[in-house]
């Protein structure tokens, strides 16, 4: 069978699973004793597993298989939750991240996975013998089981669960474990062992077992009964109140032998956790509905938003000729069809925004993997992940992110000694706020840490050639954007290479969008970074340059003016104007794009912000303001900076649009 | 294997059908300051923009005639225009009609021997990178 049509959808799916488990893993962290955090980590994991196995990559099955083995006795506790765990677990994630990226790649470079088999066999055996005493065991039973305890409760027997610890130098445990057995028989009737009684004759257990049993006899009694056999070291006898029963029909459990009833029924017998667990399936159940959805080729998308392009641009045309024979009853249809279209471009804009959630999902484990990193306690705190963007700016969006949150956790939050010296929480915080501003998206990323040292930056400034006199502190301090620019001292592996602020700025700038930083010694450092909420569609001004036409988005413009060409005048050798009072350099837009110049006295000039820079393009002609749809120029003109894309105007010609920011 | 064959100048010159994505009609072409020479610059394929060469500067052959079509190739999931003074016909020809000719030039993929004219086969893939 042909699995070619399936491996998309496969890379997909694996890549949310990961994901899943990654938040699953870091969550179970906090919580180790939530048996729901497990079992939905068993079930993702296993998700993957068959989807893995059933395409044929049996690397990726085999290792969640290994996983699988190691949360499956989290679920049994034979296992607790520590953290030396979970980072075998998290390496293995990272390790099938690499191998599902490698699939999509169609790299067919082979991971080793022994090791990591290894290690998780490992965890697993020495671990076991730590187990914790205390640790609840979940008796699993079905409606059979249930009813059987409810009827012996109305006939007066008492349900216990006997905890039966052997003698270290125990040689035969499962002969042991079976007179236990016998004994209690005789005395009642068991309900069920953990592990069970196969497990408990081919000795599968550790230095003790579990028996959930009903007897008319007490507690002390059939202790003392079982205290009678040899080699037994302790027995804790714990009856079960009917009131700590509830009933979970949360999912079926796949290895109930029982095949007459489908919905399981949990024993816990510590309470609490029933309550909130009841509470997490409702959020759960909440959240399924909530995201219904439907997957769809971003490709069929992109398809999908041309073909409205193009019914624009046929509708601009309709109306030419309608007005141009001035047809009163197509006018009208006219109308309405362009009411249709406007909807439909919109809708189709909106379906092409995410949640930035799917950017924010992977920053809780960098945070956890830093701060264990860089010895440092840090919380990260997320807002806003609903915030939607365009599907393009999002897959754009992550690495600036990563860079400054590393920046944050690395520079920006001090080390635990010094932050309660100066009296702070000891525990860092990192805030990760989104949230949407007219039609610009805006990310804060706040440290609470030592914020910027003006002092350093203006040092640095100085010894790379910059003055900083006459600069305010909030221009110094946005100085740290500019190339080769990095104050820390000491390289380290999280950052301070000086190649990153820049980068972060070049590549929002390249989405249109903007950052500065705010800064406050001794209280913390924020980024903010506005995007626009979508890229695909933007106001723009089309000039005219020669013979050309070009378009300009108006997110840079400051203004436009006329002016006659001899009030341009020469400072050092560079052409300027005189605007109130100041002076703008300017660029002859035909001489930069090699265009040959039009004999004209009266000409325009667009007046342009990018940063902190502010300069007049000349133009001849200006065409008018219009909402334009950003296209790629494909790879062959990739290479020129001057155009950030192409549109297509209403008379179905193409038109470049100009990149600002890289011409100034 | 399926050519398609086209005039530029006095030369003729073939490409695999199986990159031809179709032959279209001279279409409006925006000029694009500052690209490379051989780039006539953009046209507007139904909605898409693509990149149209003019194929008589990049394999540097001399015509004088009026360019009637551009074909299109689809590379690596994308589309350029090729611009050629007309397409001919599109023929089947079988390997030994192929004369696979060793030079540096890696955009030719050999010549073709129809007895009474030769005709260069183009190596699309090469051509566009």
């Amino acid at each position: 069978m042909d699995m070619s049509q399936y491996l998309d959808v496969f890379l997909e799916e694996s890549s949310e699973n990961l994901q899943t488990l990654n938040q699953n893993i870091l969550e179970l962290e906090k919580d180790p004793e939530n048996k729901d955090i497990i079992n939905s980590i068993f079930r993702v994991a296993h998700t993957l597993k068959g989807m893995a196995g059933s395409m044929g990559f049996t690397d990726i099955a085999e290792l969640t298989h290994k996983m699988e083995n190691v949360l499956d006795k989290f679920r049994n506790d034979i296992l607790k939750v520590d953290s030396n765990i979970i980072n075998v677990l998290f390496k293995c994630l990272d390790t099938l991240e690499i191998m599902i990226d490698n699939i999509r790649d169609g790299n067919d470079e082979k991971i080793s996975i022994d090791n990591l088999i290894k290690e998780l066999e490992n965890v697993g055996e020495s671990k076991k013998e730590q187990k914790d005493e205390k640790s609840n065991i979940d008796f699993t039973l079905n409606i059979y089981d249930e009813n059987i305890i409810k009827q012996a409760k109305e006939k007066n027997y008492n349900v216990y669960t006997a905890e039966i610890i052997l003698t270290d130098d125990c040689l035969l445990k499962s002969a042991r474990s079976f007179l236990v057995y016998k004994t209690i028989e005789d005395l009642g009737e068991i309900i069920k062992t953990v592990p069970s009684v196969d497990d408990l004759e081919q000795e599968n257990f550790q230095d003790r077992f579990y028996i959930m049993f009903l007897t008319q006899k007490n507690a002390d009694e059939v202790k003392d009964l079982i205290l009678n056999i040899s080699e037994i070291k302790e027995v804790n006898i714990n009856s079960i109140a009917e009131s700590s029963k509830s009933i979970n029909n949360l999912e079926t459990k796949k290895q109930s032998d029982n095949q007459l009833e489908s919905n399981n029924i949990d024993v816990d017998i510590n309470k609490k956790q029933e309550n909130t667990k009841a509470k997490i399936t409702k959020e759960e159940e909440k959240n399924k509905k909530a995201h219904q959805s439907v997957r769809v080729d971003l490709e069929r998308l992109d398809k999908f938003m041309n073909l409205v392009g193009e019914l624009v641009i046929h509708r601009t045309r309709l109306e030419q000729i309608s007005t141009n024979y001035r047809l009163g009853e197509l006018h009208e249809t006219l109308e309405q069809v362009g009411r249709i279209t406007s909807d439909l471009q919109d809708l189709v804009m909106k379906v092409r925004m995410l949640p930035i959630e799917r950017v924010f999902n992977r920053f809780p484990r960098m945070i956890r993997d830093l701060s264990q990193e860089l010895g440092k306690d840090i919380d990260l705190i997320i807002k806003g992940e609903d915030t939607e963007l365009d599907r393009t700016v999002i897959d754009e969006i992550g690495e600036p992110l990563v860079h400054l949150i590393r920046n944050a956790a690395d520079h920006g939050i001090e080390k635990t000694e010094e932050r309660i010296k100066l009296g702070k929480p000891a525990k860092g915080t990192i805030k990760l706020i989104a949230y949407q501003e007219g039609n610009k998206a805006v990310i804060k990323i706040e440290d609470d840490g030592k914020g910027l040292d003006l002092e350093k930056i203006k040092r640095k400034a100085e010894s790379i050639g910059i003055s900083t006199e006459g600069m305010s502190e909030n221009d110094i301090k946005n100085l740290i954007f500019m190339q080769g620019f990095s104050t820390s001292e000491k390289v380290t592996d999280i950052s301070g290479r000086g190649v990153g602020m820049d980068v972060v700025k070049t590549k929002i700038s390249n989405l249109g969008g903007t950052v500065e930083v705010v800064s406050e010694k001794g209280k913390g450092t924020a980024f903010i970074i506005r995007l626009p909420l979508t890229l695909s569609i933007i106001q723009a001004l089309l000039v005219k340059v020669s013979d050309e036409t070009f378009a300009i988005s108006l997110g840079f413009i400051d203004r436009v003016i006329n002016i006659n060409v001899n009030e341009i005048k020469l400072t050092n050798n560079k052409e300027v104007i005189l605007y109130r009072d100041k002076i703008i350099p300017i660029i002859r837009l035909s001489e930069k794009l090699n265009l040959k110049s039009v004999e004209s006295n009266n000409k325009y000039i667009v007046i342009v912000k990018t940063g902190e820079k502010t300069v007049g393009l000349l133009v001849d002609e200006l065409l008018g303001q219009q909402e334009i749809v950003i296209k790629p120029v494909g790879k062959l003109l990739q290479n020129l900076k001057e155009y950030v894309g192409a549109t297509i105007l209403g008379d179905g010609l193409v038109t470049l649009i100009l990149d600002v920011a890289a011409i100034v | 294997m399926q050519v398609v064959i086209f005039n530029i100048g006095k030369e003729r010159f073939a490409l695999e059908t199986r990159l031809v994505h179709g032959i279209e009609k001279m279409m409006n072409i925006t000029y694009v300051p500052k690209a490379p020479y051989y780039i006539r610059g953009l046209a507007n394929l139904r909605g898409n923009i693509i990149s149209v060469i003019d194929l008589k500067k990049y394999l540097n052959v001399d015509s004088e005639k009026v360019q009637e079509n551009i074909i299109i190739v689809e590379v690596q999931e994308e589309k350029v225009g090729l611009m050629v003074d007309s397409v001919q016909e599109v023929v089947d020809i079988t390997d030994d009609m192929l004369e696979k000719i060793n030079n540096e030039n890696t955009l030719t993929r050999g010549v073709i021997n129809f007895k009474d004219y030769i005709v260069t086969l183009l190596d699309g893939e090469n051509l566009i990178k």
